[in-house]
């Protein structure tokens, strides 16, 4: 009996094997030889059959969009009715017709698809029809996830929407001037100040005093606090900014930013960000803002759409708790990111501002490797969201690069999703180089490749030459082990595609299943990304019933088959689409 | 003769709205961030920042090929009264309200002649489409005719700013 259940395994990997070397010869288009053929079904995955000769006669070429064709079909082998199969359809950012890769996808585009089953019976495919179980039946059915879905109904925190806007250009700014400041003053716009004014975002003014500058390790961080901020709190608040600075050091090595690159970033020359605590609003930033940072504070004085700061500005909400300390800790060090990557890519190097979705999935990215892994709460919770609604949008509901990330309320879920690509080429590419845990000190050669590699290239988004290599197989990995991870039960996962662990009492890796802990001590229970429950997949499966957003992925669970062999068939008008199955246990 | 004035005056009219009024060509790029989105016309490498209500919809097709009418506006942007969606994506999309009519979805389009145009498209049960219909809300759709002359949707996205639920 083991014998015959590795036999079909074996047959099963093989099978699927095939199917993804079809449809990736099918979108090759260059390498592919003519092959004769009398109907589309013929051809191979992702072509049709059509007349491209004088002569008239038919042959398979790539599918163009408009043209239905198959996407997949594979056979999936099923020994035991205790196994648990996930079928994954997906669709990596792609030009027209399948060609150059872009940056990201225009904002939310939906590709509808058709998924059909059949079970080989005798070498014919026979569609059979079984009675539909009903949703309560589910729910009472021990092998139905349905029971575990318990939505958190007001559980989910309004967490920081951070700011990032960037149009303005400018590197005409003189060096700042200062000599050595005293203590209790900052070096604001070449002169050392202990009180300034600050121009907010809307041109308002943010009146600042008790002006400081803390040091460590040979990095300094200058404070403001705004006249709102009492004078009882600034202790506190000022060692929430030494928190934060103590992390720069791992910033910059992360970067690869060495004092050279530090100046050349420091825009007002004074050798340091300037952090300001403010409760100031406005209609673009409100008050469940935790902190941002705006390039227009960059701009030299004059430029259309500048504040006239010219100073490198981190704006942070005082928190006022030890809970809202690590929040704020954690988002100066991603708003730092975005300061620095901006800086770096325009003023340095002459790029343009990277693809909004790469940015935030980086900075979010920092968040876990610097410890601050629970400050990410909400981006986890909402990629493993298991209702649909406006207020989370659940994993299939939302592609992962998009051109904007705000569309209504579904930011949250596509920057999580931004932030596992990410952590997931870390975890990959480390566990190669011998990473046992997910930790900084295990990751951080691979870490700082991959910041490296997206600082140093002018292109954008998924255009990078990071992704080069980022094909169907190895984007199908990815989601595999977004899904797969943290989950006992799907033992037959091939622990390559596995997130690294989450070192113990660290607050670092990827977190997608099991109860888990945000800066407030609040316990969310993550169940991981959302898939559709089958059975049957020869009845479950609706045929065109199913739709894509481009650049999404969705996933079905397929659990309590019949044993058997079932033919799975995707179609589609739009090409591209991808479809991988793998046994989970 | 106060025919002929009012006829000089309607030109007159007719001929500033003319000169205020200019349509440009190009790509629409979207940058910024979620909060802060910047909608642009790129053209011949020259980009032109966009303005008006208008471009809440425009930021919804980064990427795409249109044609924009209106005038240069305060702070150098230019300011779009209405806007032509020429290609999506390689394909030059039908841009309407989605209705529910009976069990079918319809796609009201304008035409040339100004006339509305119904088109019954053949949508999924499960499509966003069918939801967005009961809202009658602002969509592009590709489409693509099949033998039985209904329309199949290839690709289609929002243009409208949805409020209730997905």
């Amino acid at each position: 009996m083991k014998f015959c259940v590795l036999l079909m395994s074996l047959i099963f990997v093989s099978l699927q094997g095939c199917g993804l070397l079809e449809q990736e010869g099918g979108e090759d288009g260059m390498s592919v030889e003519a092959v004769a053929c009398g109907a589309d079904g013929e051809c191979p995955d992702g072509q049709v059959c059509r007349s491209e000769t004088a002569s008239g006669s038919k042959v398979c070429r790539n599918a163009k969009i408009g043209e239905e064709h198959f996407f997949a079909r594979v056979s999936l082998a099923v020994a035991s009715s205790d196994e648990i199969h996930l079928v994954t359809v997906f669709r990596l950012p792609q030009g027209v017709d399948g060609g150059q890769r872009p940056a990201e996808v225009p904002s939310e585009q939906f590709i509808p698809f058709s998924l059909t089953a059949a079970q080989s019976q005798s070498g014919l495919s026979a569609k059979i029809h079984r009675v539909r179980r009903t949703r309560e039946e589910m729910v009472s059915s021990p092998r139905s996830r349905w029971d575990f879905h318990r939505h958190q109904v007001g559980a989910k925190i309004s967490e920081s929407h951070r700011v990032f806007p960037g149009l303005w250009y400018n590197t005409d700014l003189e060096s700042s001037g200062c000599t050595e400041c005293l203590d209790g003053e900052v070096c604001w716009k070449g002169q050392c100040a202990s009180s300034l004014t600050a121009k907010f975002e809307d041109g308002s003014d943010v009146a600042c005093s008790r002006g400081t500058v803390v040091g460590e390790s040979g990095h300094n961080l200058g404070v403001v606090f705004d006249s709102t901020i009492e004078d009882g709190d600034i202790a506190f608040l000022k060692a929430a900014a030494e928190t934060a600075l103590k992390s720069f050091t791992d910033l910059y090595a992360l970067m690869d930013l060495n004092d050279e690159k530090l100046k050349e970033v420091d825009i007002d020359g004074n050798g340091y960000p300037l952090l300001v605590f403010t409760n100031k609003t406005s209609s673009n930033v409100g008050t469940d803002v935790v902190g941002f940072y705006n390039p227009a504070d960059l701009a030299a004085a004059g430029t259309s759409g500048a504040t006239g700061n010219e100073s490198d500005i981190l704006w942070v909400r005082p928190p006022k708790d030890e809970a809202g300390k690590r929040l704020a800790v954690s988002t100066i060090l991603h708003e730092y990111f975005h300061l620095l990557n901006f800086s770096y890519r325009t003023f340095v190097k002459g790029y343009r501002q990277e693809s909004l979705w790469l940015d935030e999935a980086q900075a979010h990215l920092i968040e876990d490797l610097m410890g601050y892994q629970d400050a990410n709460s909400s981006i986890l919770e909402s990629v493993t969201s298991q209702f649909s609604d406006p207020s989370s949008p659940r994993w299939p509901d939302v592609g992962f690069a998009t051109s904007t990330l705000r569309i209504r309320d579904d930011s949250e879920t596509r920057r999580g999703q931004g932030y596992l690509l990410l952590r997931h080429y870390i975890d990959v590419e480390s566990k190669r180089a011998g990473a046992g845990s997910a930790s900084l000190m295990e990751v951080k050669v691979t870490a700082q490749e991959l910041y490296r590699s997206l600082l140093e290239d002018s292109k954008l988004g998924f255009s990078h030459k990071l992704f080069d290599g980022w094909d169907d197989t190895r984007h199908g990995n990815f989601l595999l082990g977004v899904f797969a991870t943290q989950s006992e039960q799907y033992s037959a996962v091939d622990s390559s595609v596995i997130y690294l662990p989450r070192p113990a009492g660290e607050k670092t890796g990827a977190w997608l299943r099991g109860d888990f802990q945000d800066t407030s001590g609040k316990t969310f229970l993550l169940e991981g990304p959302y898939a559709e429950d089958y059975s049957d997949p020869i009845f479950d499966f609706e045929g065109d019933s199913y739709e894509l957003v481009d650049s999404g992925a969705q996933y079905f669970l397929l659990s309590g088959m019949e044993v058997g062999t079932y033919q799975l068939e995707g179609k589609s008008d739009e090409v591209g689409i991808a479809l991988k199955v793998t046994r989970l246990k | 003769m106060k025919h002929f004035v009012f006829f000089w005056l309607s030109l007159g009219g007719f001929a500033a709205e003319i000169r205020a009024e200019q349509i440009q060509g190009g790509t629409i790029q979207v940058g910024g961030t979620d909060l802060f989105m910047a909608v642009s016309l790129e053209s011949l490498g020259v980009t032109t920042p966009l303005g008006g209500e208008l471009t809440k919809e425009l930021q919804r097709i980064h990427g795409a090929q249109v044609r924009v009418v209106g005038q240069m506006g305060a702070e150098g942007k230019f300011v779009v009264n209405s806007y032509q969606i020429i290609e999506i994506f390689g394909k030059k999309p039908m841009v309407g309200k989605v209705s529910t009519q009976g069990e079918g979805t319809v796609l009201t389009v304008e035409s040339k002649k100004g006339k509305a145009l119904k088109i019954v498209l053949k949508v999924s049960k499960r499509s966003r489409l069918k939801r967005w219909a009961t809202e009658n809300l602002k969509v592009w759709v590709i489409a693509r005719e099949l033998p039985s002359k209904e329309l199949k949707v290839i690709r289609y996205g929002l243009l409208d700013v949805l409020n209730s639920s997905r």
